[in-house]
C-alpha cells in the first residue's frame, strides 16, 4: 500500500514553526488521470533505454509502498526538521 | 507444512495407509510437542529487522560547538525495493556506476546484486551495528 500521510514539522531558530499533515492518498487520487497519460510515455522511454518496463514499474510501486515508516529528524542550532511517512 | 505431515500425506496418496490411519497419525503428530526438526528458540526465531536506523550526534564548530542531531529510520522494505530496482538497470548504466564506485575507492560490483541474493543481503544486515564514538561526533548505525 502506498503511503497515506506525510507529516512535516519545521521549526527555525527564530521560533517560526510549520506543521503540515499532507494527505498523500488524495494526491494519489488526483494523480490517477495523469498516470493514464504518463504511463505510455514511460513505457516507450523504458523500451528505448532497454529496460523491461513491467518489472521496473513493479519496483517503482514497491519503492513507493516501502516509503511507509520512513522517518527523518534533524535537530540543529539553526532549525529542527521532522519528516515522517505514514 | 511439517516434514512428518508431508510424509503422512504422501503415504496416503500412495495408498500405503487409509484415510482413518492418516487422520490418527496427524492427530498424534499434533499432540506431540514441537519436534527436533522445528527451529529451536533463540536459534532461527530471531525477529527480522524492519528498519535501518542511522543516528548522528555532532558538534558544529561554526556554532560554538552546539550539537546537531540526525535521526533517520529507513524501512527494510525500501532497501529491498531499491536493490530490486538496481538489478533492473541496463548493463551499460551498471558498468558506469561500478566505474564511479571504483573511482571513489569502493570496489563494489553492482552486477553481483541480484534479486535471488537479496534476502541473504538483508539477512546479513540484521547483525549490522556500527558505533563511532569520537570527541566531536557519535555515529550509530543499526537495524531494529
Amino acid at each position: 500500500m502506498p503511503p497515506l500521510f506525510l507529516r512535516i514539522h519545521v521549526l527555525n531558530h527564530v521560533g517560526r514553526e510549520i506543521r503540515l499533515w499532507i494527505p498523500l492518498f488524495l494526491l494519489w487520487l488526483l494523480m490517477l488521470p495523469f498516470a493514464v497519460v504518463i504511463l505510455p510515455v514511460l513505457l516507450i522511454t523504458a523500451v528505448v533505454l532497454d529496460i523491461d518496463p513491467f518489472p521496473a514499474l513493479a519496483s517503482a510501486l514497491r519503492i513507493l509502498s516501502g516509503l511507509r515508516g520512513s522517518h527523518v529528524e534533524v535537530d540543529s542550532p539553526d532549525a529542527s526538521v521532522f519528516v515522517h511517512v505514514y | 507444512m511439517s516434514e512428518n505431515r508431508r510424509q503422512i500425506l504422501q503415504m496416503l496418496a500412495e495408498g500405503k495407509i487409509n484415510a482413518d490411519e492418516a487422520e490418527r497419525l496427524i492427530a498424534a503428530l499434533e499432540r506431540e510437542p514441537a519436534s527436533s526438526a522445528e527451529p529451536l528458540k533463540g536459534d532461527v526465531l530471531k525477529p527480522r529487522s524492519k528498519y535501518l536506523r542511522v543516528m548522528v550526534e555532532a558538534q558544529d564548530p561554526h556554532k560554538n560547538g552546539q550539537m546537531t542531531k540526525v535521526n533517520i529510520r529507513v524501512p527494510m522494505k525500501l532497501l529491498r525495493a531499491g536493490v530490486r530496482l538496481g538489478a533492473l538497470l541496463p548493463p551499460q548504466a551498471r558498468d558506469r556506476a561500478n566505474e564511479a564506485l571504483r573511482e571513489q575507492g569502493i570496489p563494489f560490483d553492482l552486477n553481483q546484486v541480484k534479486p535471488e541474493n537479496l534476502e541473504d543481503l538483508i539477512e546479513q544486515l540484521n547483525d549490522l551495528e556500527v558505533n563511532v564514538d569520537e570527541d566531536r561526533a557519535k555515529v550509530r548505525v543499526f537495524c531494529e
